[in-house]
């Protein structure tokens, strides 16, 4: 098991974290960090009893004081379930029913979110310094199958599915693990500073945050992510580990003479979704190393990385170490160490991805012969995002449906932006696109619909009977 | 036209390169200017700072078009 805190103890005033915020931007030393993870942890103790496999909820903005609750509640056994603010209030509100919170800790701005039969805790009450401070121990082996966390992702199905990860998916297995294309990586790693725009209710920013600790890096966080273009201005990073979606805006500052906005950039990673071709070779033309990664919250991130992009530009690169890929039907299978435990409370789910260990990634693909691995296909009707979201076209038809004018609809991605087909009369288009307009401000910003394709005949079916996607 | 809408405008063009002469003040985000959800997300960062604001959420979700950009500017 990877000793995060002796770790932490051994890098002293090494620095750990820089919360980038303008004129109040401030930087941590380890010391400073596990201190005040220690003194959360007392303030989480005091509010909700010992925490050991309690159930507790976060909801605030992915910055460095996030991380300070993800190490106290961590390592403090409890579970903890990182909600994201930005979606529907039925999908935040399915999560927080359906994982069973014993504790909720809300940043103020969203109280309003935060509805429930538990204690809520102000995000700002946990944080305070001075009222003690709690010893914490490493996670020993015998830990390693105990519920860690449950983040919730958008299934195939309308409502999101918690994914269930354990001490030993986290922390099992050393980054030194992954294969050797991840050299790059380590290079880099060290005292180098890495910039995190991952949010932490998304498995990425979850490991982002466990690696770079591991690696003795220095992790900058924006304290607001929209703030992602100003910044890095002035600042000096090495790697950016970024989303697809942030990458085109860095293509577009590149192009248009404003490179310093990337804060010296040397090597940009990113998944979540596939990067676009031209982008790859934007940072590559200008110097920029790039390296990409694949992997779903289900195999607790990174199955395949790819560091070698110039040759293997449509790749996603080759199997992590330990990561067995096998293949039904095209589908692309994994047997790893980062398998989840499966969905929480729903054993038909889990049955229908997980079987004696071997996980349907529900993505089509092949193995070259040199070892890179390729998507071709989805398997699995879900929309994925540059923005690194995962969207179920199933939720938005079934909000389109709530309006009787529409016959049938289909949603469907097209460069990267949402679209819906709408089978109507042709007398109702124009209140049908009134209503789209109306739910698009109901909606999170990267689940509004673009485009609606209106369509005077019906939709080709199945044989049982469903739209043909 | 306004010093506002001149400003929102050059940011638009700043952070999705699109260019000046394709944004007017009906422009819809979406439907006509066809922002990504980081776009705006970036363009209203710019916003705040350029004219020194706060903008929540809810108000966010609110804005259709340029113009309603404008007006919620110089509403403040």
């Amino acid at each position: 098991m990877v000793e995060l805190i002796k770790m932490m103890e051994s890098y002293g005033d090494a620095p750990a974290f820089k919360n980038l915020d303008g004129e109040s931007s401030y930087e941590v030393t380890y010391r400073q960090y596990l201190h005040k993870i220690k003194a959360c942890a007392y303030n989480l103790q005091n509010t909700f009893g010992d925490l050991t496999g309690k159930h507790i909820g976060i909801m605030a903005d992915s910055n460095y004081e996030y991380t300070i609750l993800l190490g106290a509640i961590l390592f403090s056994r409890g579970v903890l379930i990182p909600v994201n603010f930005l979606e529907t209030p039925e999908n935040i509100q399915a999560a927080i029913y359906r994982s069973d919170l014993d504790g909720f800790i809300v940043e103020e701005k969203y109280k309003d979110k935060a509805v429930g039969d538990f204690k809520i805790a102000d995000k700002a009450e946990m944080l305070k310094e001075g009222n003690g401070s709690l010893e914490l121990k490493d996670f020993t082996d015998d830990e390693k199958n105990n519920l860690a966390l449950i983040v919730f992702t958008s299934g195939t199905t309308s409502l999101s599915k918690g994914v269930m990860l354990s001490v030993g998916n986290l922390l099992g297995f050393t980054v030194e693990g992954h294969n050797d294309d991840y050299s790059e990586d380590k290079k880099a790693s060290s005292g180098s500073r890495i910039y995190n725009i991952f949010p932490f209710y998304h498995i990425a920013g979850i490991n982002g945050w466990l690696y770079r600790i591991e690696q003795k890096a220095t992790t900058y966080l924006s304290a607001d992510s929209k703030n992602v273009l100003s910044d890095l201005e002035g600042e000096q990073i090495d790697v950016g580990l970024v989303t697809p979606g942030i990458l085109k805006l860095w293509q577009t500052c590149i192009k248009k003479g404003n490179i310093s906005r990337l804060g010296g950039l040397k090597l940009a990673l990113t998944g979540g979704a596939k990067p676009e071709v031209g982008v790859i070779q934007t940072f590559l033309d200008n110097g920029i190393g790039f390296g990409q990664y694949y992997g779903m919250t289900e195999t607790c991130g990174n199955i395949t990385c790819n560091f070698d992009v110039i040759n293997h530009l449509e790749s996603v690169g080759r199997p992590v170490d330990g990561c067995e890929v096998s293949f039904i039907d095209g589908e692309i299978c994994v047997r790893y160490y980062g398998v989840m435990l499966g969905y929480y409370k729903d054993p038909e789910g889990t049955a229908e991805v997980l079987e004696d260990g071997l996980l349907h990634t529900g993505d089509l693909g092949y193995l070259a012969d040199d070892g890179f691995l390729y998507i071709t296909g989805r398997k699995k009707n879900l929309i994925i995002l540059s923005s690194g979201e995962n969207v179920s076209p199933e939720e938005l038809e079934k909000k389109l449906y709530e309006n009787p004018k529409v016959k049938e609809c289909l949603v469907y991605e097209q460069d990267d932006r949402i679209h819906a087909g709408v089978y109507c009369d042709a007398a109702d288009q124009e209140e049908i696109k009134q209503f789209v307009t109306e739910l698009n401000k109901e909606l999170p910003i990267y689940k509004k619909i673009y485009k609606v394709d209106f369509r005077d005949q019906e939709f080709e079916k199945t044989q049982l009977g469903k739209i043909k996607r | 036209m306004s010093e506002t809408f001149k400003k929102i405008v050059a940011i638009i063009e700043d952070v999705a390169d699109i260019p000046e002469e394709d944004i007017q003040e009906e422009s819809n985000l979406i439907d006509d200017l066809d922002l990504s959800s980081l776009e705006i997300m970036s363009i209203i960062s710019k916003i705040e700072k350029a004219f020194s604001i706060k903008m929540s959420e809810k108000e966010l979700l609110s804005i259709e078009n340029i113009s309603d950009l404008v007006k919620y500017v110089d509403s403040l």
